[in-house]
């Protein structure tokens, strides 16, 4: 008993480190237009981990991830534009209408992987991203809904708004995959024929893949869309979703925390970059693919086997208690 | 490759994953380090320039207002203070654009934005100007939405100023001069062929509603995708439609390709409209002459002649310094900026309510005209009195004509070559 | 009623038969392109089982290479041409060995990878070129009346351009023992491989003329079309829609589907709008993968 609890801590050192340096950020760097910048990595953080349900646990290559991100904008926004409902009231409800998406995407593409899913998923974004544009009486087309209702009114509590969402939604997700869920979703990604022959019901854990990510992404949309106030049809497009997707692959595909990091990281590097002008996407497309080269496993996990061996050398010997295994984002 | 050599030096992977954390730290570093500019802030007018740089009326935004700075300068200043301008690429997304507006606000501190090229950037933009108590001159975007912004909610958006035109302006003069030029020739079968865009929706019902009053009749109504880049089906069906003259309201599209499929199919119906991209000297060679034919709504300096004191040496100094002529948005922002720092000169200061207060009362002669804002939309008023609008054609041997009004009037009306009669 | 002067003759308002004609035509030259950008495609999916979704890269390269070898440096036409498609096909090649081998056939990290790939030739082309078009000149001048319609030659070019090259290859494939090579690979790997055919080289071989086709396609079309750096993304999925339309790894499949694609497109933008184009394409895409994923002819092999 005893072995485990400190086993548990200790696993949770790095994680609790991490937390306990975001929220005194602010402190050590009183400057707005960072908070603004950690705002996004935060979201984006959010948003990557809602799609490692889908790539890194499932196995589904949902390309078109921006469907759930737009559609929650776009509810957020419609909902508080037209109806007034603050951004408290929006954004869970925007959670819920990306989940009905990703109910309806997941149902219709249940036999679906590898290209067809990723082909299917573009698609669909694809399509509402056109529809959005065609019905601009509703959605103002390519110029986008603004407007909205910021999420608070002081940007250091924007800052810990995103942060409690990302930890929140983080954190659930890491039940989630600790829990029964996460093997089952691993071996319908290994091999789903055989997770059938077991006597699994493969396709309510998809769905509950599908949902998961999309609640995820809806609310991110919706959260991002108060933050900017404003939305637009890009947001159901290739390159936001292939920003959440190189941060979830530089993070580490099956670890959900990995992105918080790769998301700090890349999306700080990106403002860094804007002195660098255009050639910040060059770099960053750059970065992710010599990382999907060298770390096929992801930035993360070596980064916390080092962390640990560094701990581990800091740390009395009889205080360890436990042998090798360095938590679960790293147990690869 | 990058992997096996890794895996060969154990070491590689840590070391590896130390270098990307040292990136991390890095890239923090420059962002909290860099350069505070927050001191010098005092001693300096900035103005924050937030365009979209890929598009070539950002371009000439940036060139325009580094010029307007470099004069000011050169005359000591405003109010004593050196003139200093700050770009931030709004990458043409309403959603990029605000990171880059809150970039200039609060990184480079800027005491007054401008620019603008794209109306959903500044229509989002214009949210934050009461938050942040700043003024915006728009110097590039045409959306009626964005003055009828200001009217609606006068003390929310009376930040929002525009020196260039309002597309509400711009389809009264595209009736009443440019169109009514073409009945006069004979032509009353018209097509809109106009973009999916905010800046011209209003645009195309007024058209439609209002080309009987002069005369004509609107024979067929084609939109489309700002991205398209294969015309010939929509000419077409203008073809098809029997149109003597075709619309275009075109500022996101492809031009040249357009005025090159358009040219190249040798369509039967001529083009007189208003295409943004197509606001330039140089519209000739790209198109590879092309545009032969085509008529167009212009107005500031764009076009070598004299209408005001300023307008030609403007002119040959923007041709000699960017080594090409001006595009529209050009004189638009060089005056915005004169106009900016007159109303500083008149306000005595830099407080955001005193130079609204200031610029509602601007009445200053630029390169295009006489600027004086609405009092309502705080738009720049284009009329034949104010900033007039110069209707336009491209004919043989790539001379860019005025045909209206009569008294900057270079030639007449002339068919593209394959339409002789 | 105020006097009007009365409209001067025009050429006759063209009826509905000249409109049928036209469709007739800009379809068939709509889906000459899309047939070089298909097949090419199909053949990389099916045979060497690469799910590339970088392939419209390969079509803006082609474009880009033809505007730097006849615009920027000068060169005539037909060497522009040449170095434009063997420089694309050689990028082909060199990406398959740097970046999709070491993904050992794990068909997820493909497409991910593929598809940053697209983004970052994207970039680079962005700073390079920059991103606004670059207009390629007319390899041909001059239109051809066909019953009444005015064609520009440089459209009847792409459609003769893609009936040659589409014969050239099935020659190919058909009649010389690397061809033979390929299709041994195509239907059963392991015998070929027994057989002494060296798989990878075939791979690397379909890499070359995937590339190829796709960067024919983009030369034919960069007069007339935008060169601009994003566009290889609709080029793209309609490739893809047409592949998995057609059926992954038929040939005949492909060009079956493209040409339905190629006209129903061109109907649609004819009969109600140009916006609705792009939708068409991404409704048959969805479609077909929701209800009848293996298309009109051929096989599943995407999983």
């Amino acid at each position: 008993m005893q072995m485990g609890e400190a086993r548990s801590l200790y696993n949770h050192l790095p994680g609790l480190l991490g937390l306990g340096a975001m929220l005194l950020l602010p402190a050590v760097v009183p400057d707005p237009y960072i908070w603004g910048i950690l705002v996004m990595a935060n979201l984006y953080a959010f948003l990557a981990a809602g799609f490692d349900i889908l790539l890194g646990y499932a196995g589904l290559p949902v390309i078109g991830y921006g469907l759930f991100v737009g559609v929650g904008a776009y509810l957020a926004a419609l909902l508080n534009l037209s109806f007034g409902l603050p951004p408290w009231l929006t954004v869970p409800l925007a959670g819920l209408g990306g989940a009905v998406f990703g109910l309806l995407l997941g149902l219709s593409c249940l036999r679906l992987k590898g290209l067809y899913l990723a082909l299917a998923s573009f698609a669909a974004a694809a399509i509402c991203e056109k529809v959005v544009i065609v019905f601009y009486d509703l959605t103002n087309g390519h110029e986008g809904l603004s407007g909205l209702d910021p999420i608070s009114s002081h940007p250091l509590l924007d800052y810990y708004l995103s942060l409690l969402v990302m930890a929140a939604g983080t954190a659930a997700l890491l039940m989630v995959v600790r829990s029964k869920v996460g093997l089952v979703l691993n071996s319908i990604k290994d091999n789903q024929e055989a997770a059938e022959a077991v006597g699994i019901d493969t396709t309510r854990y998809k769905l509950l893949a599908f949902v998961l990510a999309s609640f995820l992404g809806g609310v991110g949309g919706g959260f991002l869309g108060h933050y900017t106030m404003h939305v637009g049809p890009n947001m159901f497009g290739l390159h936001i979703a292939l920003t959440i997707i190189m941060i979830a692959i530089v993070g580490g595909l099956g670890t959900i925390t990995g992105s918080i990091g790769a998301s700090y990281l890349l999306i700080i590097l990106n403002e860094a970059l804007r002195e660098v002008g255009e050639a910040r996407l060059l770099i960053y497309t750059v970065i992710t693919v010599v990382i999907m080269l060298a770390l096929p496993k992801g930035v993360m996990p070596p980064l916390l086997n080092l962390l640990h061996r560094v701990l581990r050398r800091l740390t009395p010997r009889r205080r360890r208690g436990w042998k090798g295994g360095l938590g679960d984002a790293s147990d690869t | 490759m990058i992997g096996t050599i890794l895996k060969k030096h154990r070491s590689g992977k840590a070391l590896m994953v130390m270098g990307l954390s040292c990136l991390l730290a890095l890239a923090l570093g420059v962002l909290v380090l860099a350069p505070q500019p927050a001191q010098a802030a005092e001693k300096e007018l900035r103005i924050g320039l937030l365009t979209s740089f890929k598009m070539e009326c950002g371009q000439a935004s940036i060139n325009a207002a580094n010029m307007a700075a470099k004069e000011l300068n050169a005359q000591g200043g405003v109010l004593g203070r050196k003139v200093k301008i700050f770009v931030a690429d709004s990458e043409s997304n309403p959603e990029k654009g605000i990171t880059a507006l809150k970039r200039l606000v609060e990184k480079d501190k800027v005491h007054i934005l401008a620019g603008g090229a794209m109306s959903g950037v500044v229509l989002a933009a214009m949210d934050y100007l009461k938050r942040y108590n700043i003024i915006f001159m728009s110097t590039g975007v045409s959306s009626p939405m964005i003055g009828g912004k200001v009217a609606k909610d006068y003390n929310k958006y009376k930040y929002q100023f525009r020196t260039t035109i309002n597309a509400l302006n711009l389809a009264n003069a595209i009736i009443k001069d440019e169109l009514a030029l073409m009945v006069k020739h004979g032509y009353t079968k018209f097509a809109v062929l106009a973009e999916d865009a905010a800046w011209n929706r209003g645009l195309v019902g007024f058209l439609q509603k209002n080309i009987p009053s002069v005369g004509g009749q609107v024979v067929a109504t084609e939109k489309f995708d700002p991205a398209t880049a294969d015309f010939a089906p929509i000419f077409s069906k203008i073809a098809a439609s029997g149109a003597q003259v075709a619309v275009p309201l075109l500022a996101h599209t492809d031009a040249v390709s357009f005025f090159k499929q358009y040219n190249a199919m040798k369509a039967p119906f001529r083009l007189a409209g208003f295409n943004n991209p197509g606001l330039h000297a140089e519209f000739w060679e790209k198109t590879g002459g092309a545009a032969v034919g085509e008529v167009n709504v212009a107005w500031g300096a764009l076009i070598r002649s004299k209408i005001t004191d300023k307008t030609v040496p403007f002119f040959d100094q923007y041709r000699k310094q960017f080594k090409g002529a001006p595009h529209g948005c050009a004189s638009t922002t060089y005056d915005g900026v004169m106009v900016l720092a007159d109303a500083a000169k008149r306000a005595k200061g830099f407080k955001t309510d005193a130079l609204v207060v200031a610029l509602e009362g601007t009445d200053y002669i630029g390169t295009a005209g006489r600027v004086v804002f609405d009092k309502k939309t705080h738009d720049a008023k284009y009329s034949p009195d104010f900033i007039p609008f110069l209707i336009t054609q491209w004919q043989a041997g790539g001379k860019w004509a005025i045909l209206v009004p009569a008294r900057f009037a270079t030639s007449q009306f002339q068919n593209p070559p394959w339409l002789k009669k | 009623m105020a006097f009007r002067p009365r409209p001067r003759p025009e050429r006759p308002t063209p009826g509905a038969r000249s409109v049928l004609i036209e469709i007739l035509i800009y379809g068939s030259v709509a889906s000459a392109v899309y047939a070089m950008l298909a097949i090419g495609l199909s053949l990389m999916i099916g045979i060497a089982r690469v799910m590339n979704l970088a392939h419209g890269t390969f079509y803006m390269l082609g474009a880009y290479g033809v505007f730097t070898g006849a615009v920027v440096l000068g060169l005539p036409l037909a060497a522009a041409f040449a170095l434009s498609v063997s420089a694309v096909g050689c990028i082909a090649v060199a990406l398959n060995r740097i970046c999709l081998r070491p993904l050992k056939g794990n068909i997820d990290a493909m497409l991910v990878m593929t598809l940053i790939l697209a983004l970052m030739f994207e970039e680079v082309i962005q700073l390079i070129f920059g991103p606004r078009p670059r207009p390629v000149p007319y390899f041909i001048d001059g239109r051809l009346l066909i019953f009444g319609v005015s064609v520009p030659d440089q459209r009847l070019l792409v459609v003769a351009v893609a009936l040659g090259v589409i014969l050239g290859l099935w020659l190919f494939i058909a009649r010389t023992r690397v061809g033979g090579a390929i299709l041994a690979v195509a239907q059963d790997p392991e015998a070929a491989a027994l057989m002494g055919v060296d798989s990878g080289r075939i791979t690397l071989l379909i890499h070359f003329l995937a590339a190829f086709l796709a960067a024919t396609a983009g030369i034919l079309v960069s007069p007339f079309l935008s060169t601009n750096p994003g566009m290889w993304l609709w080029p793209l999925v309609k490739a893809f829609t047409i592949v998995i339309l057609g059926g992954l790894g038929s040939i005949w499949g492909s060009i079956l589907a493209a040409v339905i694609l190629g006209f129903s497109e061109t109907i649609v933008s004819f009969a109600l709008s140009s916006r609705l184009t792009e939708l068409v394409a991404l409704a048959i895409l969805f479609l077909v993968i929701i209800l009848r994923p293996s298309g009109l002819m051929g096989s599943r092999v995407g999983n």
